[in-house]
């Protein structure tokens, strides 16, 4: 695919919970080979947007293409090529990581050697492979994300949804992770980064999508966000979104012990 | 057994793939979705044990008393004379039985929101996971149906041969269909017509409901029915055999077996036959559709402003009553929060209610099983019912309300949030542990408490008032004695499969001796002599304060 045409493009969408608007009109194009740090507040609708990209909530209004095709009518041919990595860490869990994999691989189509193959060797990078045959229910939260990891990995997608992809990872798989996501970005995946922890994302996206309340309120390089709105992604989110004062905040919250 | 299913699935991929579904990701969906079940609520499943060995004495349990079942249900065979009826009869157990067994077991698997995640980012679609669902469902059931249909098929085999065997087999599959498909249009319609988030409650009442007409039925219908005038009953001539699907396969049976005739029998049979047809291409084409989406809002928040309204509403009219009897019963801090805790919580637990509530219908049912007399009409049973001073029994059978309520507060889904109590600096477990109990006693044994008390009154008069308080006080003692001796253990801290089946029957097994020895005391010896009522209640009480006492000063290492 051309690397200047929009493997991604939302158009004016909008997604309710009942009577509650929470995307008001989201209007993105995202190119391929593009790693997009996706951040926000907390409930500012970024899991919502990469839920519907995923495939997950087709109860949406507006237009939504993924590689030319919409996600509504070709979600099948859509999802061959995605990867997705949910927020929460959603396994079955009675499984084995080699009986979940393998399932995941054979969903997507992949031949069982590669399967096998594949899972061993991505697990073994996690120091997983000696847990390849352990039932995942007496797995601590970061071993699970790690097995959740490789389940968006193994089938080598184009597109990469990741939510918080970090979360419960030791300091050094962090580290490791960070690299894969860079490596893979210079293969030319599309990656579409949600998180809180703005020093990653500053580190490892080339394009910043910023939305509060369902709403886009910054877009661009981290480069061009430093010169017009702050010094650090933190300051610019802390700007965008409306907060600031902390110092006052925090001699306020601690005149609470008074 | 599982690869001989698989092997099964395999040998209709072209069915599968004319229903639009895709057979190879519907073979991988199945053999994941098996092995889950031969592991699913084993001991094997906690913490600390990692082996991958699966277990299936579950499976073999479950098995063994569907084989029981089977053998009672078989006797009614024998009984009725008209094979069409008692077939008829057969098939209403067999229905009830399999379409509970199905709404309490398979709940987490309808359910399951973890699908949304795992699933649906995959290239599968709708049909593939309705079908997955509906096979998995059915794998399960065949094993049921087997183990049940045992007894019936030796006897029918013997009678009519193997055209009797080979006709029943088909009629329990048609009624397998029928309670599949029951359970999945009334799930599939719930779905349509509520929102996400009730369907679990919805889920839990209906669930409730079932549990709690069948033990009640059990124990109640052998009294209310006088089943040597139906012996010669014929049931597929009554005109409401046409509202029952297990009169249709009856039909079939009378049809064919028994020579019989006539236009309503030819339209049961009819309708036996086209019936689960029509239903599966409903399901498949319609109520389907969107079924899988619903699920995944079930997941997030839906209709986030709707739920936050309820959860309010909900929230402020508990407040009020929380607080003032915390305020009432309690006297220290970590009571309180005992009590709270134990209010708000198990009052949101699914399973806390699906376990307790049914309990509510057993007592009073259980009673009228033991007290009504077999012979007579109802107004005659009830008539010798109320003569002497039974309701004592009853006053006592309130114990397994108590301690089942008391019994269950030590489980919790989010066990894991117990290290609340270790943080703080709680000197003693025990009032926390007292403010538990007394939530339980104020919210679930009193109300119930309260209205069996008033029925009393109302129906054995005014004279049974002091026996409804001397009750009351045994009641309150045995249950802290059997909580002080059974259950040291801080609420909300266990994990539900930690809940063990030996211990619960030993703790039931406890209640009713305890429950009997106090409740005969009071039934042979108040009433003797004038003093004997007032002294047994003072004997009682002294007791009630000595063994709250002890279990109030619990100490941390004797805490479970």
């Amino acid at each position: 695919m051309d690397i200047q045409t929009p493997i991604i493009t939302m158009r004016d969408l909008r997604k309710s919970y009942g009577s509650k608007e929470v995307l008001h009109g989201i209007d993105l194009e995202i190119t391929s080979g593009q790693v997009v740090g996706y951040i926000g507040p907390n409930g500012a609708g970024k899991s919502t947007t990469v839920r519907i990209l995923a495939g997950l909530d087709n109860q949406f209004e507006g237009e939504v293409t993924v590689r030319g095709k919409d996600i509504r009518t070709d979600a099948l041919e859509i999802k061959r090529h995605i990867g997705y990595i949910p927020e929460q860490t959603e396994i079955y869990d009675v499984l084995t990581p080699r009986e979940f994999l393998q399932m995941l691989g054979r969903l997507q189509g992949m031949e069982e050697e590669l399967i096998q193959a594949r899972m061993q060797k991505m697990l073994s990078y996690f120091g997983m492979d000696i847990h390849i045959d352990d039932r995942m229910d007496t797995f601590s939260k970061g071993m699970r994300q790690k097995v959740l990891l490789v389940s968006g990995l193994l089938h080598n997608p184009e597109i990469i949804f990741m939510d918080e992809p970090l979360s419960g990872l030791d300091a050094n798989t962090v580290i490791l992770v960070k690299e894969i996501i860079q490596q893979l970005a210079a293969q030319g995946k599309t990656i579409i980064y949600c998180s809180h922890i703005m020093d990653t994302v500053e580190k490892i996206s080339d394009r910043i999508v910023l939305i509060a309340d369902g709403n886009v309120v910054a877009d661009g390089p981290i480069e061009t966000l430093r010169r017009e709105e702050g010094d650090t992604l933190e300051a610019i989110f802390s700007n965008l979104t409306g907060q600031s004062g902390f110092n006052e905040k925090a001699s306020d919250f601690m005149r609470s012990f008074d | 057994m599982n690869k001989l299913l698989l092997r099964l699935v395999q040998a209709f991929s072209s069915l599968w793939r004319n229903m639009g579904a895709d057979p190879e990701q519907l073979q991988v969906i199945l053999e994941a979705k098996l092995k889950m079940d031969g592991r699913r609520r084993s001991s094997f499943s906690q913490l600390g044990n990692r082996n991958k060995k699966e277990v299936k004495n579950q499976d073999l349990m479950t098995m063994l008393l569907f084989g029981f079942m089977g053998i009672a249900f078989m006797f009614l065979l024998i009984l009725f004379q008209d094979s069409g009826t008692g077939l008829t009869i057969y098939f209403i157990g067999w229905i009830v039985l399999i379409t509970l067994t199905l709404i309490t077991d398979f709940t987490d698997v309808l359910i399951d929101v973890r699908d949304n995640y795992i699933l649906l980012p995959r290239p599968v679609n709708d049909r593939t996971i309705t079908v997955s669902r509906l096979l998995h469902i059915g794998f399960y059931l065949s094993k049921m149906v087997l183990a049940y249909s045992v007894g019936a098929a030796v006897y029918l085999t013997v009678e009519y041969g193997i055209g009797g065997l080979l006709l029943f087999a088909i009629l329990m599959f048609l009624s397998v269909i029928l309670a599949v498909l029951f359970v999945n249009i009334t799930y599939l319609i719930i779905l349509r017509f509520t929102s996400p988030q009730k369907f679990k409650d919805v889920i839990t009442y209906i669930q409730i409901g079932f549990t709690s007409s069948i033990l009640i039925g059990y124990y109640l219908l052998p009294r209310l029915i006088d089943f040597g005038a139906y012996e010669t009953l014929t049931l597929l001539d009554e005109w409401y055999a046409w509202l029952l699907p297990p009169a249709w396969l009856g039909a079939v049976w009378s049809l064919i077996m028994t020579n019989a005739n006539g236009l309503s029998l030819w339209i049961m049979a009819v309708l036996a036959i086209l019936t689960p047809l029509v239903s599966i291409y409903l399901v498949a084409k319609y109520l389907a559709k969107d079924f899988n989406q619903k699920m995944l809002q079930m997941g997030q928040g839906g209709s986030a402003r709707e739920k936050k309204q309820g959860e309010h509403q909900q929230v402020r009219q508990s407040v009020g009553i929380k607080e003032r009897t915390a305020a009432w019963l309690t006297r220290s801090a970590a009571e309180r929060a005992g009590y709270e805790w134990t209010w708000s919580i198990t009052q949101r637990s699914r399973t806390f209610r699906l376990k307790l509530y049914p309990l509510f219908g057993f007592v009073p049912a259980y009673f009228a099983f033991l007290f009504l007399n077999e012979e007579g009409s109802l107004p005659q049973k009830i008539e010798s019912l109320l003569e002497g001073r039974n309701y004592i029994v009853l006053l006592y059978f309130c114990l397994f309300i108590l301690t089942g309520a008391y019994n269950l507060l030590a489980f919790s889904e989010r066990y894991k949030a117990a290290w609340v109590y270790q943080v703080g600096p709680v000197a003693k477990p025990g009032p926390i542990i007292i403010g538990a109990f007394k939530a339980c006693a104020t919210k679930y044994f009193a109300p119930f408490y309260l209205i069996i008390s008033v029925v009393i009154l109302l129906a054995w008069g005014p004279g049974a008032f002091l026996d409804v308080v001397l009750a009351l006080s045994n009641l309150m003692v045995l249950g802290l004695l059997l909580g002080y001796a059974t259950q040291k253990k801080l609420p909300f801290s266990q994990a539900w499969e930690n809940q063990n089946k030996g211990s619960n029957m030993a703790q039931g097994f406890l209640t009713i001796i305890f429950a009997g020895l106090v409740g005969a005391g009071h039934y042979f010896l108040v009433g003797t002599l004038w003093w004997v009522g007032p002294l047994f209640l003072l004997l009682s009480l002294g007791i009630l304060l000595l063994i709250y006492r002890a279990y109030y000063h619990l100490e941390w290492q004797e805490i479970k």
